[in-house]
């Protein structure tokens, strides 16, 4: 395994071997399994953050930088970054974060990564180091390869150091649980909650045991105030969320497919999929299913009939890929643009 | 160049206009600067229209540039001299609004504010908002990744595509995103946004919508310096306040406002500071003592806060018509857009006030001081030899300067035609190679908006530079 520590370090890397696979701290082991022949490229060495102003609300951070640490240091200055980035606790790095686009409840308030990140410099598979973006909240110059980036998992770039806004962080955050007889009266007291006035910052559903758990920040007599309007059961406390951004729940064999969702069809979804087999989260609002299954034969043909994907983050022996994804002639023009010789395709 | 005859079969003669007369209203956008003849302007109705158009373009190895409401501020839409121009004003449909899901599903021709309204009666909003929305489509907006006055807390336009549907310049039809809030795989939706036409033509948007803030507390602050306009507001950001918009007029914007428009602004202020937030009644009954504390270290000699929606209105009032209301000062102007740091505002607007005494321009200056996006307007008068050229001058130093001090050349308002020479001066030579690439995987012919982004082509003619017409009208204000 190469562990560079430089800038020049990772484009050499790049251009040294013939195919080779770009990791961070392998939380989400699926994502980077490497074939044989490929040389594993680690970017955990390539730390530190390189600049924080917080009165600007911006840090720049390198790729094997702890997501712990960037949480910790802004946290010192009272901010954060808004969208609870995921599996923290167990080491996820900057560049894993941003290239498995793991983005966790706190989204559904300000946006994901995609909407924090906003500069990024890249080394692309010709070992080139690519600045995009800016160091300023607000920028339209150039093509936003930086949002462009989220979700590449490593396949079309070493993301090398990123910038990202952050925001003041709400001094306090109380929960509550609904309980709900059906999947439907789910989907509508969801779409209720995210369409009213108490601005939450979580939305989650736990479709075996009925409940949303609805979060809610801000100064803690306001956010108190509110919950008595929100009703429902004292909810999860910190460290429930602590746990539940860790996906403890998903701490079984087998699979942990990813899919990207819309609230309306969650209901059917979860029905077709309801199994003692698979244990399943629906995040944000109804924005993502989480699938965690060790009997996972329906699965595909779940997904297929509705016209979805999915993305397994574990259990190596199974496929990386579910459901149904586009292929445009364009991406692949781009992709050989980033990786003209396919360098990064080592993934297997 | 081939003939036309292809793209007229495509279209009944009403909308596939040539000539002389029909065409010049097209001839510029919102920088009124540049013109150039396009060929033909077709103005399609229906999507697959605008696929047939861009594969005839890309069959002939005809350029075209999409064309939303023309309002662009820097030369985006102009056309490209005896190109096709897409007029996509009649693809005007909101095809879908999804209470639940949150989103609405529209057509590139759709107006912005259209888009708040449809969503209005579901108890949910479209937020980005340039002050150009109640006439630029979301289609212009997507390409130029457009912002307005609430950018810090909510982004720009990107933050709110969740997808888009468009033909390339290949004449390929594809698709990024979607309606999910997730996403698997590059950010093509991202990428697609501040593309400035040059991918291709959306055709689809879907838009996340979110339910508007229940309340507002609107400030008014007068300051004897603008120094001191600009130190309210690093206590308000350190203070760990996220207000919906922090905005900062100086003594001759609030001049020109005062007296187009009246708005009773703080008598003799060197710089009024306008601070608004926003949220649940619970948390602004919290909050609202906490900014009065903060503001009234900060001395200002005067500070109104709005009592009601009316009054709230009478200080955007003042602020929204800022440009138009300098444009009254002068005969031209020249809007910039530029960004610094926000620490180092206090900097850039000293240097600007430098740069202004010396070279005898006015320069007024009104600006989005949360995020440090400044919009300086130079005065000058077109008629008078050589004006134009020192105005420009004048700009390009201050776009340098933005640099200088590590921020951008543009904020909200694109590079387009006016910027594409100062793109290099931000991005080292890999990375612009880089988006050139980009670039030719989108459109390897380069028959999508050319002559924009990106620096070398030959620039048309320069007229005269002022106020929109549509302003002159009094249909848009700027910001
Ligand atoms: C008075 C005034 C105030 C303004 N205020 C603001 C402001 O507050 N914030 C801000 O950000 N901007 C502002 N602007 C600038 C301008 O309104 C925005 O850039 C807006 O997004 C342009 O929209 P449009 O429909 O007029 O697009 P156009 O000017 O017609 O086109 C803009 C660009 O988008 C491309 N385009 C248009 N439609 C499509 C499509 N369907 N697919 C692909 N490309 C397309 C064009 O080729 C062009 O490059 C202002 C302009 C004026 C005149």
């Amino acid at each position: 395994m190469n562990e560079p520590t430089s800038l020049r370090e990772i484009s050499d890397c790049i251009t040294d071997h013939r195919r080779v696979a770009v990791a961070g701290a392998r939380t989400k082991p699926r994502l980077s399994r490497a074939s044989a022949d490929a040389t594993l490229m680690s970017l955990a060495k390539y730390t530190g953050i390189t600049d924080y102003q917080a009165s600007e609300f911006t840090i720049v951070v390198r790729a094997g930088t702890p997501m712990a640490e960037v949480i910790a240091t802004l946290a010192e200055r009272g901010q954060y970054l808004p969208f609870d980035p995921l599996w923290v606790k167990r080491g996820a790095t900057v560049g894993g974060t941003i290239a498995a686009n793991a983005s966790g409840p706190g989204r559904i308030r300000f946006g994901g990564i995609r909407d924090f990140i906003i500069g990024a410099t890249v080394i692309d598979g010709r070992g080139q180091s690519l600045r995009s973006g800016g160091k300023v909240v607000k920028n339209a110059a150039g093509f936003d390869t930086p949002k462009f980036m989220v979700g590449t998992l490593g396949r079309w770039g070493a993301i090398a150091e990123a910038t990202f806004k952050v925001f003041p962080r709400p001094p306090y955050s109380a929960s509550r649980i609904w309980q709900c007889a059906d999947h439907e009266e789910a989907r509508q007291r969801i779409a209720q909650v995210a369409r009213s006035r108490w601005e939450p910052t979580a939305i989650e559903y736990l479709p075996k045991e009925r409940q949303i758990w609805v979060r809610l920040s801000g100064p803690e007599k306001a956010a108190n105030g509110l919950l008595e309007d929100v009703g429902g059961e004292p909810g999860p406390s910190e460290a429930d969320w602590a746990a539940y951004n860790e996906l403890t729940w998903a701490d079984n064999p087998g699979s942990l497919i990813r899919v990207p969702l819309s609230l309306n069809i969650m209901p059917t979804l979860l029905a077709e999929l309801e199994s003692p087999d698979h244990r399943l989260r629906v995040g944000g609002a109804g924005s993502t299913l989480w699938i965690n299954s060790a009997d996972d034969c329906e699965i595909e043909s779940v997904l297929r009939r509705h016209h979805l994907k999915g993305l397994n983050h574990r259990d190596n022996a199974a496929p990386l890929r579910w459901g149904v994804w586009r292929d445009q002639k364009v991406d692949r023009a781009l992709q050989a643009v980033f990786d003209p010789d396919h360098r990064f395709t080592a993934f297997c | 160049m081939a003939a036309l005859t292809g793209l007229q079969a495509l279209y009944p003669p009403d909308r596939c206009l040539v000539g002389a007369a029909p065409l010049k209203s097209f001839e510029s956008d919102g920088l009124t600067a540049f013109k150039a003849k396009p060929r033909a302007v077709v103005l399609p109705e229906t999507a697959d229209e605008v696929i047939a158009t861009v594969r005839w373009c890309a069959e002939h190895q005809v350029p075209f540039v999409a064309r939303g409401s023309g309002t662009s501020l820097s030369g985006g839409s102009l056309p490209v001299a005896d190109g096709i121009v897409i007029g996509l004003n009649r693809l005007n449909r909101i095809i879908e609004i999804d209470p639940d899901d949150r989103i609405a599903v529209v057509e590139p021709g759709v107006v912005n504010a259209h888009v708040s309204a449809a969503a209005a009666p579901h108890g949910l909003y479209y937020a980005p908002d340039p002050s150009s929305q109640v006439i630029c489509t979301i289609g212009g907006n997507v390409a130029f990744n457009s912002g307005g006055a609430h950018c810090l807390k909510y982004g720009m336009t990107s933050n709110h595509v969740l997808g888009v549907k468009a033909v390339l310049a290949t004449g390929e039809v594809v698709t990024f995103g979607g309606r999910s809030r997730d996403e698997l795989g590059p950010d093509g939706t991202g990428l697609f946004c501040g593309s400035e036409g040059l991918f291709g033509v959306a055709l689809e948007i879907t838009l996340n919508l979110l339910p508007p803030p229940e309340a507002f507390h609107t400030v008014l602050a007068g300051y004897h310096s603008l120094e001191a306009a600009g130190e309210a507001v690093a206590a308000i950001i350190d203070s760990g306040l996220l207000p919906g918009a922090l905005e900062i007029m100086d003594a001759l914007t609030i001049e020109a406002a005062e007296a187009a428009v009246q708005c009773n602004y703080p008598k003799g202020a060197a710089a009024v500071l306008i601070v608004e937030l926003e949220g649940s009644r619970e948390r602004l009954e919290h909050e609202r003592p906490q900014l009065t504390n903060l503001l009234k270290k900060t001395q200002p000699f005067e500070t109104h806060i709005a009592q009601n929606t009316a009054e709230r209105l009478n200080i955007w009032r003042g602020r929204k018509s800022a440009f138009s209301a300098v444009g009254r000062l002068s005969p031209d102007f020249i809007v910039q857009d530029g960004v610094v740091p926000r620490t180092r505002l206090g900097e850039a607007l000293r240097r600007i006030d430098e740069m202004s005494r010396e070279t005898g321009i006015r320069v007024a200056n009104v600006f989005h001081a949360g995020d440090g996006n400044l919009h300086p307007l130079i005065l000058y008068n077109g008629s008078e030899p050589g004006a134009l050229e020192r105005a420009e001058s004048l700009a390009a130093r201050i776009l340098r300067l933005c640099l200088e001090l590590g921020g951008s050349i543009t904020g909200e308002h694109g590079v387009g035609m006016e910027k594409r020479e100062f793109l290099p001066e931000m991005f080292d030579e890999a990375t612009m190679a880089h988006f050139q690439e980009i670039r030719r995987a989108f459109d390897p012919a380069l028959i999508a908006n050319p002559g924009k982004m990106f620096p070398g082509s030959e620039a048309p003619a320069l007229g005269h530079q002022g106020v929109h017409p549509l302003e002159q009208k009094g249909v848009i204000s700027r910001e």
